[in-house]
């Protein structure tokens, strides 16, 4: 008999009260849970899905990490009961599979009663279900076809009901098996007193969530909540930021001479005859080496030496002890230089007559995927086909804005030379960034350039490439003066120069059929890349790629380019291009939901991607895919399809919506970029016994030495406080890779695992002979003076990525989110307050929950921040607010309460059992979930970011104004 | 100019240019713990204590200084120290990158000084002017009502009674009032 399309569905989701404690969690004599008692019973099934709540499976995760592959977690079953978790098991499980379902409480089924089941069904075509009957009376598992399972995507109704419906097609199956019959209800039932598996008992019990920092174990670090290893110093003031480094002898302090238009030929550069120079250090691009800053592309220079492209571009450096007379040194340079016209917007710099200020026609880079039968690169002819044979065409465009990183610790570096050759020391994210850079600029030998982290208040991608420049300048400064140099940005300065989030212009057509199911997407992104290319060609290719958002799409033709303005360079900022695309695919759904008359939410969730389903680069989602569940805890905490169903509340000049946001972001570097970078980490043995971990990647706030550091103790099976974490300095640690595009712990943290199981087992081995693990640690340094194992990072197999065609595995997998937001916006005033946010996550595995929710929460708060009221304002190409005065980000009474739901659906090439990277994901999401509440809390539909008071109130203006008329 | 305060608890002498910002006084005093984010008194990242209030050290001249009392972050808790706040900080994930950690712990400290118990909302008031880019506040707010729980009950005084009326027809002048 043929079991390999059959799935088990354990329903595994009560609280069960009547035991005292969840009934999936009840241990046999074996101590073996009723919910992994299942598993094993029908281990001879294709899979089986045991559907539960994520407390419980969390405790069922620590009983087996085996266990996590058949979890499958759903809140539904809160407010829905058993049906609730049927409908999220429809909603996840690959059609054409038979069904065996049982619930949690009862024995687990014979094999011979589940092949009876099975056999009634491969002998009658017409039957949709079969059940046992013993005795004369029906009883459980039940073996259900798609047909009738599938019913449940659509609506979730008692099984008792259901298959009254089909009791024409439902076969009964007489067997010998008793068993079918046992419910445990009782302690009566179960014979015994009830003893439950897991440590989380006592909360599910009461009906709360775990307590994020109950102890789980002395050994096991992963999982838990343990606290910052470098928090003593973070609260009491002792960590030292790079203005907190003390004085070195005879430093001097650096500034920059800046640009002040946006474009123009520099003619010559004067210094102030009148002022007295003779204690003031200047560097023009003359005095450097080779004028280009390292990263894709060789366009910008260390200092502009003929040409300005944007108005903060620097043309020279200045250093000298004191701050006042550094001040005036500033005002005494003076730029000869003849102003060129400029280009501001994009769009015009894409007109066919645009003057020509970057390549040949302005663009900087492009993209194009296509999928189905769209597949045709060469034009746009096949995807309108598709399109116009569609039910429903639904077109619409959609911008946003810049946004500043508005880390709180600004820009600075400290640089000097001596005779082991050149030292920078300062806040970044990636110090062999600056190492390459410094190569380039100086060139010279490796190993006599000692980039190293200082602890760093936030980089959020903003200290990603541009420490490279700020090192650069005080590097320069400090060749020249022989003397060292520190250069720390005022916040004007960090505002003005430093890069932004890329603004974008996106333009969509897409088709589906009137049922709602999602077929044609046509979407064309134009990104604003400002003066250089920096970076801007990787995150347009992460904006092209989550461009399908997190749907299904039969055709597809996604386009996009990049443009040069004459404003300073955007660059890196969490999300990477993904926030402007998702954005707009968010909300362009929106519209097609309005357009059938569906509920948005409800319309997304038809369409979620699912295991097997491909995206638009033909990449199939082999595993880890947990959007569905996500919805499915984000709705049912928030009451979301409730709220959305009673419309907005209107209470006095206050107007209350609900609306909501679905997304994926991909962990790590995009297509081949992991395999080409061979990220490595060092993990050493140090007398005493400990490990440290080498390793440049940085923690800029988001915890890698605490992540890296629990990664590596349950890894080598030893206490969290025998790790320790190198300082990442290029002169002692590999290269890992930079700390960006959510890889640190999804993929740098994989090789922190690997090394240190493997010190460990050399450790072990050697105990082999006789001793503790610190003797024999000792003996082994003594024997070998050096313990460490250096290991690369090995990318799974089965990546398959098409740099050209931009077809395959774009990342190895995804983490994904389902936001709600509840607004309140003011009537008068247009003032919008986010005053509730739930948000689900499948973060693979929390590492530390904690820290976990804490990167989820900060992020979705600078896309409420992107969304709501941060706006850099510009005059031809001049930021007019370069302050936190006038430059808004959101304060704690801003902030709305946030409620953090992790889904955990173990992606296997994650540490500590399936972590995937999350960093950016929140700040996918916000925007879109916050501009639906607004819709729905005043009928307003915003496409346009951000939506401050004053746009909403022209944008609502308008709108009244129109539907008068065309009344 | 010659300057005399209590700062973190001991008499100090200093002698500054009047105008020096107190943030810059304190870091020639090798105080780093103090940090700078925005120097124009939006971000709350130099809070120091001031006679018990909370104060943007980037908007105090240490001119101004002369016979108060500072606390800065070192005169809360060293790393051996930990008063609750610190420690719920570090432990419930009110810290990520650090820089807006010890101003943030300072606008705590002096709100559990006066409200031992405050709500959800008193501490979002209480550092509505502490401005943190990685948290998204909800841990921050967390880590201070955890550590409200863990005063000592002694800090747990009867409420004071309400402040008297400015119009009150009392025979006692209010020396509080300036007007």
């Amino acid at each position: 008999m043929r079991f390999d399309d059959v799935v088990g569905v354990v329903l595994a989701a009560g609280r069960g009260t009547r035991l005292g404690g969840p009934k999936a969690l009840l241990a046999d004599r074996r101590g073996t849970p009723l919910a992994a008692a299942h598993v094993q019973a029908w281990s001879f099934l294709d899979r089986v899905a045991v559907v539960t709540r994520v407390d419980i499976a969390d405790a069922l995760r620590r009983y087996d990490p085996q266990l996590s592959r058949h979890l499958l977690i759903s809140t539904a079953a809160d407010e829905l009961g058993p049906a609730g978790s049927l409908r999220a098991a429809a909603l996840q499980m690959p059609e054409d599979r038979v069904w065996m379902v049982t619930p949690v409480d009862c024995p687990p089924s014979c094999r011979a009663t589940t092949e009876a089941l099975l056999q009634a069904l491969r002998d009658d075509p017409s039957a949709a279900a079969s059940r046992p009957r013993f005795d004369g009376r029906g009883g459980h598992p039940v073996a259900l076809r798609h047909q009738l399972w599938r019913t449940y995507q659509h609506a979730a109704r008692p099984l008792r009901d259901v298959l009254r419906e089909w009791s024409d097609n439902v076969v009964e199956v007489p067997v010998n098996d008793p068993s079918i019959r046992v419910d445990i209800d009782t302690v009566e039932d179960w014979g015994r007193p009830p003893v439950f598996v897991g440590e989380s008992l006592n909360s599910i019990d009461s009906g709360e969530c775990p307590d994020e920092t109950a102890p789980v174990s002395e050994t096991q670090n992963v999982g838990r909540s343990v606290g910052r290893v470098d928090g003593a110093a973070k609260v009491s003031g002792a960590a030292h930021y790079v203005a907190d480094i003390p004085t070195m002898a005879g430093e001097l302090v650096g500034a920059t001479v800046r640009s002040q238009v946006a474009r123009a030929l520099i003619e010559k550069i004067e210094l102030d005859p009148a002022f007295d120079w003779t204690d003031v250090t200047v560097v023009l691009a003359s005095d450097v080496p080779e004028n280009v800053v390292q990263l894709i592309v060789d366009d910008q220079p260390v200092l502009a030496a003929d040409r300005i492209n944007h108005r903060y571009e620097p043309v020279a450096l200045v250093a000298c002890t004191d701050v006042q007379k550094l001040n005036d040194a500033v005002r005494h340079v003076k730029i000869v230089l003849k102003e060129q016209p400029a280009l501001f917007d994009p769009e015009v710099a894409l007109a066919p007559d645009a003057e020509v200020i970057w390549g040949e026609d302005n663009v900087q880079s492009r993209y194009l995927i296509t999928k189905g039968e769209a597949d045709v690169a060469e034009s746009e002819a096949a995807i309108d086909i598709l399109l116009s044979e569609c039910d429903v065409v639904v077109e619409g465009r959609y911008t946003t804005h810049h946004q500043e990183q508005l880390y709180i610790e600004p820009q600075g570096m400290l640089a000097w030379w001596d005779d082991a050759g050149v030292h920078a020391t300062g806040s970044l994210q990636c110090p062999y960034y600056v190492h390459k850079a410094f190569k380039r600029c100086f060139d010279v030998a490796p190993d006599r350039i000692h980039i190293t982290q200082a602890v760093t208040g936030g980089g959020f991608g903003g200290k990603e490439e541009y420490p490279s420049i700020i090192a650069l300048h005080a590097a320069l400064l400090a060749q020249k003066s022989g003397r060292p140099v520190r250069m720390i940005y005022d916040r004007t300065e960090d505002i003005e120069a430093t890069t932004k989030r890329h603004p974008s212009v996106c333009e969509i057509s897409t088709g589906c059929d009137s049922a709602g199911n999602l077929k044609v997407l046509k979407f064309r992104a134009v990104f604003d890349a400002g003066a250089y290319v920096t970076l801007t060609p990787v995150e347009l290719s992460r904006g092209v790629l989550h461009a399908g958002g997190a749907y299904k799409w039969e055709h597809a033709r996604i386009e996009g380019m990049s443009v040069a303005t004459n404003t300073p360079p955007n660059g890196a900022f969490r999300g990477f291009g993904a926030p402007q695309t998702i954005w707009a695919i968010e909300r362009h759904l929106d519209r097609v939901a309005h357009q059938l008359g569906r509920d948005p939410g409800q319309l997304k969730q038809q369409n979620l991607l699912g295991v097997g389903d491909t995206t638009p680069t033909g990449q199939e989602l082999r595993s880890s895919v947990g959007g569905v569940a996500c919805v499915e805890a984000a709705f049912s905490a928030s009451g979301y399809l409730r709220k959305r169903e009673e419309g907005p509340q209107i209470v006095g000049r206050k107007a209350r919506g609900i609306g909501c946001s679905i997304f994926m972001h991909g962990g790590g570097f995009t297509g081949s970029g992991e395999r080409m970078l061979k990220g490595k980490v060092a993990v050493d043995l140090v007398p005493g016994g400990g490990l440290m971990i080498r390793t440049a990647s940085t923690d800029i706030g988001q915890g890698t030495e605490t992540i890296f550091s629990q990664i590596a103790a349950d890894a080598a099976g030893i206490p969290i406080e025998r790790v320790s974490f190198a300082v990442p300095s290029t002169t002692t640690v590999p290269d890992s890779g930079p700390t960006v595009a959510s890889r640190t712990v999804m993929v740098v943290g994989s090789i922190v695992e690997r090394a240190a199981a493997q010190v460990a087992e050399k450790v072990r081995a050697e105990q082999g002979e006789g001793g503790t693990w610190d003797e024999a640690a000792q003996r082994l340094l003594d024997r070998e003076g050096e313990v460490s194992v250096l290991l690369q990072y090995e990318p799974p197999d089965w990546v398959q990525w098409d740099e050209k065609a931009y077809k395959g595995d774009a990342y190895p997998v995804y983490a994904w989110m389902c936001d709600v937001a509840e607004v309140e916006v003011d009537l008068d005033t247009y003032e919008v307050k986010v005053i509730d946010f739930w948000q689900a996550a499948d973060v693979g595995k929390a590492i530390n929950p904690i820290m976990c929710k804490g990167q989820l929460e900060g992020g979705t708060l600078q896309a409420l921040g992107w969304a709501l009221c941060e706006e850099v304002v510009w005059d031809e190409g001049r930021i007019v607010n370069p302050r936190m005065t006038n430059y808004i980000i959101p304060t704690a009474l801003d902030a709305p309460p946030f409620e953090t739901m992790l889904v955990e659906m173990p992606y296997e090439g994650g540490p500590g059992g399936g972590a995937k990277g999350i960093g950016e994901l929140p700040m996918d999401g916000g925007a879109p979930a916050v501009a639906a509440a607004v819709e729905h809390a005043i009928g307003l539909v915003m496409n346009h970011l951000p939506l401050t008071p004053e746009r909403l109130f022209v944008a609502h203006s308008q709108s009244k104004k129109s539907s008068r008329k065309s009344a | 100019m010659k300057i005399d305060l209590t700062l973190n608890g001991e008499a100090r002498s200093v002698d500054l240019p009047p105008m020096m910002r107190l943030l810059d006084a304190l870091r020639t005093l090798d105080l780093t713990g103090t940090k700078e984010g925005c120097g124009e008194g939006e971000c709350g990242t130099c809070a120091v204590l001031m006679n018990g209030e909370p104060v943007n050290a980037c908007l105090v001249a240490i001119g101004q200084c002369g016979g108060t009392e500072i606390v800065t972050i070192e005169g809360i808790g060293d790393r051996q120290h930990l008063t609750p706040i610190q420690q719920c900080m570090s432990d419930h994930g009110g810290a990520q990158c650090g820089i807006c950690t010890p101003g943030m712990i300072i606008s705590a400290e002096a709100l559990l000084a006066r409200e031992p118990r405050p709500t959800d909302h008193d501490v979002r008031m209480a550092i509505a002017g502490n401005l943190c880019r990685c948290t998204g506040y909800e841990r921050i707010v967390k880590s201070v009502l955890e550590a409200a729980q863990l005063l000592p009950p002694e800090r747990l005084r009867p409420p004071e009674p309400p402040p008297a009326a400015p119009f009150a027809m009392d025979d006692e002048p209010n020396p509080g009032s300036v007007l």
